[in-house]
């Protein structure tokens, strides 16, 4: 039997509240991409157009892609577009474009890898990034980027990087036993 | 004749503010003393976009409005932190999904929101949908511009909000 304050309480909140916690995280297993080209450009606002035409003009192109996001700063928006490194002539040309037409501020290539990941309502829990973030310092990996949207992590390294942040993810999250920590889908 | 690509629906995640650091660059100390403390508020992402530079870490991400005076909190705890954290309200989350990595899906989303000049703070994909951040009081306009770039208005129990 509840006692009187409880009772009270419920009686004025209709709310149910329930958090998911683990004392170790599971995950669906880890996801490994090699072979990889990260794009970055910053551009000014009043760009986006152009560059939604570059986006189509490679979709039209037969470009895929990985990951693609962006965020405000003050030049404007800074943009990442992962794609596999087979694409990265193709890309560079319609960048250039976006460059001498839209005014491109600053823009780079680097050879990358991705790690993504997936786990039980991870769309709608606190502390998934945290976890990530303080696996790989542990084992001082550099991730060159990170995105999450939806229930998805995303994680960007350097070239070569991808098996060693694996290994450090696997030392803090709980993977399925039917799954191979170490499956990697290469680029293409 | 206007060229359009099938999309299945769309969700708005409403009631949200854009957390970010854009103009200066956070040590990997710093944002992981920030996400720390997320954590130990039990604050949710709704969003992160994270990026390394030479300079530091640049982020963005989205808590809900109910959060933010605890984030707000949090931060000034860290004088680092509070000088470079801005806070953006309230902003929505704008999904239209399946993108089916094709980039032609996000390109002619850009094209229409940059069309009808409707501001953007960020986008971002996910094994299925494309993302846009953008305020609320564009969320309408945002809404009817990828509606009428997708033709989901044909459909609009399709249209989660």
């Amino acid at each position: 039997m509840l006692n009187p304050g409880a009772t009270l309480l419920l009686d004025k909140t209709l709310e149910t509240r329930a958090a998911y916690w683990e004392s170790r995280i599971k995950t669906y297993g880890f996801q490994r991409v090699t072979g990889l080209s990260l794009f970055e450009m910053t551009m000014p606002g009043e760009g986006i157009e152009s560059l939604g035409r570059a986006f189509c003009s490679m979709g039209d192109a037969g470009v895929a892609f990985h990951l693609v996001c962006s965020r405000a700063s003050s030049q404007g928006l800074e943009v990442l577009l992962l794609a596999p490194a087979q694409f990265t002539k193709v890309i560079e040309e319609h960048l250039q474009e976006i460059a001498e037409g839209a005014g491109v501020v600053s823009g780079r290539t680097l050879a990358s890898e991705m790690v993504f990941f997936q786990g039980p309502h991870f769309g709608d829990r606190y502390g998934i990034v945290d976890t990530t973030l303080r696996a790989l310092a542990a084992k001082r990996i550099q991730m060159t980027a990170m995105a999450c949207s939806g229930s998805c992590i995303y994680l960007v390294v350097p070239e070569g990087r991808s098996e060693e942040a694996v290994l450090a993810l696997s030392d803090v999250f709980e993977i399925p036993k039917a799954v191979s920590h170490k499956r990697s889908v290469p680029a293409g | 004749m206007k060229e359009t690509i099938p999309m299945e629906g769309m969700k708005v995640s409403g009631d949200l503010v854009r957390v970010s650091v854009a103009d200066a660059s956070l040590t990997e100390e710093l944002l992981t003393g920030f996400l720390k403390g997320l954590t130990e508020n039990r604050v949710n992402m709704s969003l992160f976009i994270g990026g390394k530079g030479s300079g530091g870490v640049q982020f963005t991400c989205c808590v809900a409005a109910s959060d933010q005076d605890r984030v707000k909190t949090l931060t000034e705890a860290i004088p680092d932190l509070k000088a470079c954290v801005e806070f953006c309200s309230p902003v929505d989350l704008l999904s239209v999904f399946p993108h089916q990595f094709n980039l032609k899906a996000l390109g002619l989303s850009l094209m229409a929101l940059g069309k009808a000049r409707t501001p953007l703070h960020g986008f971002c994909s996910s094994l299925s949908a494309l993302t846009f951040i953008t305020d609320h009081a564009d969320l309408g306009q945002a809404s009817s511009v990828l509606q009428g770039a997708f033709n989901l208005q044909k459909d609009p129990s399709r249209t989660v909000c």
